[in-house]
């Protein structure tokens, strides 16, 4: 009974935040395949941890905090998963596979995906404006060493934003 | 490009996504039991070294019965039932770490801490064990195989010493390099961050990809020798 209700609050939250997940899958995942691959993994892992989320911080910061840490260590399969992918494709499908996506927003993601894992975790949650409190807060640093990260991952992006 | 076309941009990629309603179906599919390759096989790297152990201690404690009138061999095996008992323990102990690394709810940075811990200590400690079971469950099945009215001979020590140390440094090597470019995954990660603090540049991209070369060849090399080595050992004797 305690894990069914769970397991609706879990729906809800997922539904509410999956534009989140989705986000990070596109910059960590290096084809459609891996993301929903991904996708999967960290919806797993969060399920897992969903017990001990205590409520004191923030949804998102949870979230952020092990859909990211999911995401570090996600190494890409060799071999097809033989799960219902019409499901999942029709969960997932986010704009990778929409004929509508602006150039320039395919290549900004394009970009962010030539930066390293932790450049591309800092950007996503400047980009997704979270305060420095709560990027430092994610990432286990302070506030003032996010800002220098952040300073030079912008300009590292910048640069591949523009050869691309 | 400055940093509100940035944030535009990235705006406009937020409001072209979609956001459904996710169903219970979706999310029960989606939990179906799973978990990463790298997690999988460490769990059954671990487990087999338990069962290991175990077959150690019932072989051995079989020879105890076996070299009943054999006072050292008895004492031999007493000695390494009893390392095997330890090592098992400390083994349950490795197991629940890892179990606990995984939870993910940490900070990044504490969780990369606490990986590169367990890998560069824990995981090291390990790996010597591994090393050191197999060569005890090799002894166990060796001195059960051979028992002769409760005597046990090794006729060559010196080349029976050879033998264990080089296959205990092969079983060391192998596990090593199972988890090598994980470490370096998870201390690239780290050290990006640790960069940010002590103010230094970023180059562990190219120093990682620099040490998986060096790692993977010096393992090619020590793989061929072993063989090598064996091979000639068995064609003189």
């Amino acid at each position: 009974m305690v894990k069914e209700k769970n397991k609706v609050e879990f729906t809800q939250q997922i539904t509410a935040n999956q534009k989140i997940l989705k986000k990070i899958c596109n910059i960590y995942g290096v084809d459609h395949e891996d993301r929903l691959d991904l996708f999967q993994e960290i919806v797993g892992q969060l399920w897992k941890s969903f017990p001990t989320f205590s409520g004191k911080a923030k949804f998102s910061t949870w979230l952020y905090k092990v859909a990211l840490n999911t995401a570090l260590y996600h190494l890409r399969k060799s071999r097809k998963q033989k799960m219902e992918k019409g499901m999942m494709e029709d969960l997932y499908n986010s704009y990778n596979g929409n004929q509508n996506v602006g150039e320039d927003v395919r290549v900004l993601y394009q970009a962010i995906n030539q930066l390293n894992k932790i450049d591309r975790a800092l950007l996503l949650l400047y980009l997704e404006e979270k305060s420095y409190q709560e990027m430092a807060e994610i990432l286990g640093i302070s506030k003032s060493n996010v800002n220098i990260k952040l300073v030079r991952a912008k300009e590292k992006l910048l640069k591949i934003y523009k050869k691309i | 490009m400055e940093d509100n076309e940035l944030l535009n941009l990235w705006k406009k990629g937020d409001d072209l996504m979609k956001n459904g309603q996710i169903t219970n179906k979706q999310i029960d599919n989606l939990l179906k039991p799973r978990i990463t390759r790298f997690s999988v096989f460490m769990k059954f790297l671990l487990f087999t070294y338990m069962l290991v152990q175990l077959a150690s201690i019932i072989i051995l404690s079989y020879n105890i019965f076996g070299y009943k009138g054999n006072i050292v061999m008895q004492a031999v095996s007493s000695g390494l039932i009893l390392l095997s008992g330890f090592f098992l323990f400390i083994e349950l102990g490795l197991f629940k770490s890892f179990r606990v690394i995984n939870q993910k709810n940490s900070d990044i940075f504490s969780l990369l801490r606490e990986k590169v811990y367990f890998f560069k200590h824990k995981f090291e400690w390990w790996n010597y064990i591994a090393a050191a079971s197999l060569w005890i469950v090799t002894f166990a099945i060796n001195t059960c195989v051979d028992n002769a009215d409760g005597v046990y001979r090794i006729n060559k020590p010196f080349v029976y010493f050879g033998i264990s140390i080089g296959m205990m440094a092969f079983i060391y090597a192998t596990n090593k390099s199972a988890v090598t470019m994980m470490l370096q995954e998870t201390r690239a990660c780290l050290k990006e961050l640790e960069s940010a603090m002590e103010g230094n540049g970023d180059n562990f991209a190219k120093i990682k990809k620099r040490h998986q070369r060096i790692i993977l060849i010096s393992i090619v090399i020590c793989t061929l020798l072993f063989i090598i080595g064996l091979l000639v050992f068995l064609s003189r004797s």
